[in-house]
């Protein structure tokens, strides 16, 4: 690993509890999820198969190993569970999941016309079996922005009361959605109503598919807000946006210092192969 | 393969006539075209290699060579036509088709104004060694609207007289023109025209080169709807669109997966000889051939 000689905000380590940072497969190609993975597990904690892609997708097992060899959690997008259950599958949904091994599991009703009762049923169900991740929101956005925000409220301590471990909150894929409005901006009021709200911050996950929402969930609850629906082509960029040293969140968290005097400036030679000087320690650091 | 244990409309399987799936390259890197093609062979029909990036594209012979290993097809997008018949190269074309050993081809008016007897001309030329595709619609925006839709309608049919195996419907790259307005939606008026219209729904194929589109098109003519300029990153995205097993068409076959009945009326009237009875997308093409 290479060595942060900068300052930047504490990230807890896996296996997280909170710090998430759950990716979304909306269908990468097999030599691309495991490039991603196998470069990235220390900053992986989960990877949600999109929607129903994993019944189209050849090389599921092979994804699926992957994952496990480099301890990421995996789950399958609520999409599916809803689509089971609108034709009565739930039993062969079931069966699925054990098929793969799914430590895992998402229940939704962003889609499907599922009653709060059944969803709740279903979450204490799945929850004697499964870690269960309930999502809250709509993906259509009409209804999402007429959901009052005691009902946001209201779901989300109700599936936790009925045992599902953390809520997702949705955004949907294209951040147009649920906690956004249709132009993609972050509905405020409702972020602070949530975060204020009488749940740990660890609890709830917020869908933050693009750079401008990941911003603004780590501006407003700092660099180990838990994250899903982040791309493949993210990871890096995300974590770099937690610990502030990216432009976007450059100024967040450590203090600007300016000290007196004239500020020293490192004479760095051009030569690539030279080792850094730590100025800290005055030892050398290597590029691992 | 997973176990698929919804029900989900029937979808053809490879190698199709029908419900068929084209990627367009518009220079992807070798490594992520292979990765591509080998993790999703079962879902793609054709790669086209779009307008004329197969001329400085390095690698073209291994890109290719990955297809035909795993059963895709491929064809050079119609620009690469157009340019050589606008620089009078038309047999350095052939020879360039030749030489990449390709099975179909595409003629194409978008950008040049080539006159439709010339047009009926080369597709029926170049139908005798080759499947061929003919494009309807043109590239830029203003020409596309003022096109009126009996002109559309005509085009598809005296092209596929002379000899095309299928029309490809133009939207661009950018799916903003052709069958789209400037908004990108599809225009209503024109789709319908088209698909009332007296040819069979597997003879066309419409570009749709994002979800919009994508969900438009399978909304409309149903989940086998052929189509085109699909990108490389959204094989999967729109096979479940296609399925009915993603949120923007999860309400659109019914509990029991049923497909939309889809209209092909008068079918033999316009039968290609050829093509009767084919199954397959050039299954056949060997009866095309000159001896």
């Amino acid at each position: 690993m290479t060595k942060n000689f900068l300052n930047t905000p504490n990230r807890s380590i896996k296996p997280r509890t909170s710090g998430i940072t759950s990716l979304l497969d909306n269908g990468v190609s097999t030599n691309h999820f495991t490039d991603v993975i196998e470069s990235y597990p220390h900053l992986i904690d989960s990877v949600k198969f999109g929607w129903c892609t994993a019944l189209v997708t050849r090389d599921i097992e092979k994804k699926i190993e992957c994952l496990i060899n480099n301890h990421v959690d995996y789950y399958f997008g609520g999409t599916l569970f809803e689509k089971a259950f609108s034709q009565n599958k739930v039993d062969k949904f079931y069966n699925f999941l054990k098929r793969y091994n799914c430590k895992m599991m998402e229940i939704s009703d962003g889609i499907a016309d599922i009653s709060r009762q059944e969803k709740v049923k279903y979450i204490s169900e799945f929850s004697k079996d499964f870690y269960v991740f309930s999502e809250v929101g709509k993906k259509d956005v009409i209804e999402a922005d007429n959901m009052p925000i005691s009902q946001w409220i209201d779901e989300i301590l109700h599936d936790l009361s009925a045992g599902a471990s953390k809520v997702v909150l949705e955004t949907r894929e294209s951040g147009e959605s649920g906690m956004c409005d249709a132009q993609g901006n972050l509905r405020e009021d409702l972020v602070s109503s949530i975060s204020n709200s009488r749940f740990r911050a660890s609890d709830a996950i917020w869908e933050a598919p693009n750079k401008m929402l990941q911003t603004i969930f780590i501006t407003a609850l700092g660099p180990n807000v838990n994250l899903a629906n982040i791309p493949f082509e993210d990871v890096i960029g995300l974590e770099t946006l937690r610990l502030g040293m990216r432009s976007d969140t450059f100024n967040l968290f450590a203090p600007i210092q300016i000290k007196e005097g004239t500020p020293r400036i490192n004479k760095r030679s051009n030569d690539p192969n030279l080792p850094i000087i730590d100025d800290n320690s005055g030892k050398f650091s290597t590029l691992i | 393969m997973p176990n698929n244990f919804l029900d989900t409309p029937k979808r053809s399987e490879k190698p199709r006539d029908y419900g068929i799936t084209s990627l367009i390259d518009n220079g992807v890197p070798t490594k992520y075209f292979m990765d591509v093609v080998e993790s999703d062979a079962h879902l793609i029909d054709l790669v086209k290699f779009g307008w004329c990036t197969s001329l400085v594209t390095k690698d073209l012979e291994k890109k290719i060579e990955c297809l035909v290993k795993n059963n895709v097809e491929y064809y050079f997008g119609g620009t690469l036509f157009e340019k050589a018949l606008s620089q009078n190269k038309i047999d350095k074309f052939y020879n360039f088709l030749k030489r990449y050993d390709c099975k179909i081809m595409e003629v194409s008016d978008g950008t040049l104004t080539i006159s439709s007897l010339d047009k009926a001309k080369h597709i029926s030329d170049f139908a005798k060694e080759f499947y061929v595709l003919s494009e309807v619609g043109k590239k830029d925006i203003d020409e596309a609207d003022h096109m009126p839709i009996s002109r559309w309608i005509d085009e598809i049919h005296n092209d596929l007289a002379a000899g095309a195996q299928k029309v490809i419907l133009e939207s661009r790259e950018s799916g903003k023109s052709g069958i789209c307005d400037a908004q990108g939606n599809l225009r209503p008026d024109l789709v319908s025209s088209i698909t009332k219209s007296r040819f069979r729904a597997s003879d066309a194929i419409w570009e749709a080169p994002n979800k919009m589109l994508q969900t438009s098109l399978i909304s409309t003519i149903g989940p086998n709807v052929n189509l085109a300029n699909i990108a490389f990153g959204d094989v999967i995205g729109l096979e479940t669109l296609r399925l009915g097993i993603r949120s923007d068409t999860f309400h659109l076959f019914d509990a029991s997966g049923n497909d939309y009945a889809v209209p092909q009326p008068n079918r033999a009237s316009f039968d290609h000889p050829d093509r009767r009875g084919s199954s397959g997308l050039i299954s056949d093409r060997s009866k095309n051939r000159r001896n």
